[in-house]
């Protein structure tokens, strides 16, 4: 399959697993540049094009920022949809794996700069990414990050609508989705921003649930009854920052522990956004 | 579309100062700057007045009739207002970038078009197999799919427009804000 005449380019190794088919490593024939190719399974005959790649490849096609990753073409072979996008060599999960020391204030810095505006970049176009976690935050070379992997993505209103509650990767879910709400706002996505702030300093994620019961429980320790939770109130939120504050405390300084808390809030109405993020004092 | 939406923006400038304040959740984002990118996306997502002028076939009355038919799918389904400003908003770019499209070829791009449209914003996917139900057998599954592939790969995957729907919610946040701030007696 890899050597189909037609196309531009031609596959090397594969180099990842998305949500709906797999990711080479491919190079243009002719010129040694390398592009990122997903090739699109298609599992089921009867809805046509996989809805996943329809909604990732049309929100890249809109979100054009320099932290997001860019889509390059989307080409069609033998009944087979590819979509062709720019290689990036490491993923933030590679690197905390690959770097055991603490990374620096500037280099947190900047990553959490990179980070924000590329989903704020999102957030702006009314595009939820629902699914930040480290593995979909790539690395290039210069150490730029670049949001990637827009499958579990949509466009949503400014309102709270109603959507599946089944998304983001366990660790880096929201307290309102683990307590099964279906309404919430691009507030999920800051919560995660949230963990993955966290486990840049800590070089382990911050909560690491082993189901959903298990995850709400390090997130509210002394929980009795998920139906009677009240997220807003300030007793928990209260607790809860105690439970950050101990973790991080000697590892960040103030400013930093300070963003952190804001993102996560547990209440989503109060948790900041990303614009407000970027005006911190921790980036000054 | 794009010059109305401009002239919207000029008299929108005015209120600048009104949203600046009221709205915590962006107070760095200026309604103007918002303003300014969604105009410049329009750009590649709307549609011109004129957009039947290169079709032989296709005339003016036709439209409004898919249009209905259209909103009557989209009705039988439950489907979102959305789904339906989607699917139109495609068929009139298709028309636009494809010239001579037939006239037995019409409903196809609807069903289509809609199609493409729920599985951009509907949670759960309804199956070719209904779409093929509803049409009562004029066209076959495997001329939905070819159609399909052929609107996304004319509209270059932009599936993503900003419909009326959106610009609606926009506008009545924008004025709800402003009743609550300006005049509560109203309320």
């Amino acid at each position: 399959m890899s050597q189909i005449p037609l196309s531009k380019y031609h596959l090397l190794t594969k180099i990842g697993q998305g949500l709906y088919g797999d990711v080479y490593k491919a190079n243009i024939l002719g010129t040694d540049q390398y592009v990122a190719v997903k090739k699109i399974r298609i599992y089921d005959v009867s809805v046509g094009v996989p809805i996943t790649a329809l909604r990732e490849t049309s929100l890249l096609q809109r979100i054009q920022h320099q932290n997001v990753v860019k889509i390059l073409e989307v080409e069609k072979i033998h009944g087979q949809i590819r979509v062709v996008m720019e290689y990036l060599k490491l993923d933030l999960q590679q690197y905390l794996n690959e770097n055991k020391d603490r990374l620096s204030v500037e280099l947190l810095k900047k990553f959490m700069h990179d980070i924000l505006s590329g989903v704020g970049a999102c957030h702006r176009l009314n595009c939820i990414h629902r699914d930040i976690q480290p593995k979909n935050i790539l690395i290039q070379d210069d150490g730029t990050l670049k949001i990637g992997d827009f499958g579990s993505a949509r466009v949503f209103q400014k309102f709270p609508q109603f959507f599946t509650s089944d998304v983001c990767d366990l660790w880096y879910r929201a307290p309102e989705l683990l307590l099964g709400s279906n309404y919430y706002t691009i507030a999920i996505d800051m919560w995660a921003i949230g963990c993955v702030f966290a486990e840049l300093i800590l070089k382990q994620p911050l909560f690491q649930g082993e189901n959903e019961i298990h995850q709400v429980k390090l997130i509210i320790p002394n929980v009795q009854s998920f139906q009677t939770v009240n997220l807003n109130d300030p007793n928990l939120q209260i607790q809860f920052n105690g439970i950050i504050t101990n973790k991080l405390q000697n590892l960040i300084n103030q400013d930093g522990l300070d963003l952190i808390l804001k993102l996560l809030k547990l209440d989503p109405e109060q948790r900041i956004s990303c614009s407000q993020s970027l005006q911190h004092s921790f980036f000054r | 579309i794009c010059e109305e939406v401009v002239k919207d923006f000029n008299s929108f400038t005015f209120n600048n100062s009104l949203e600046h304040q009221i709205s915590q959740e962006d107070e760095q984002e200026t309604l103007s700057e918002f303003m300014r990118e969604q105009v410049k996306y329009e750009e590649n997502y709307s549609y011109k007045k004129n957009y039947l002028n290169n079709q032989n076939e296709i005339q003016s009355h036709m439209v409004p009739i898919l249009f209905d038919w259209l909103i009557e799918v989209a009705h039988s389904f439950h489907f979102k207002r959305e789904t339906f400003y989607l699917s139109i908003n495609y068929v009139e770019r298709y028309l636009l970038r494809q010239p001579n499209v037939l006239i037995s070829k019409f409903q196809l791009l609807g069903v289509a078009a809609i199609f493409i449209a729920h599985k951009c914003e509907e949670i759960y996917p309804k199956t070719l197999k209904d779409f093929h139900r509803l049409i009562q057998d004029q066209y076959t599954i495997q001329e939905i799919e070819q159609m399909e592939v052929q609107i996304l790969k004319s509209l270059d995957f932009r599936m993503y427009p900003n419909t009326p729907i959106f610009w609606l919610n926009y506008y009545t946040k924008i004025w709800d804000e402003f009743i609550i701030d300006k005049d509560p007696c109203i309320m």
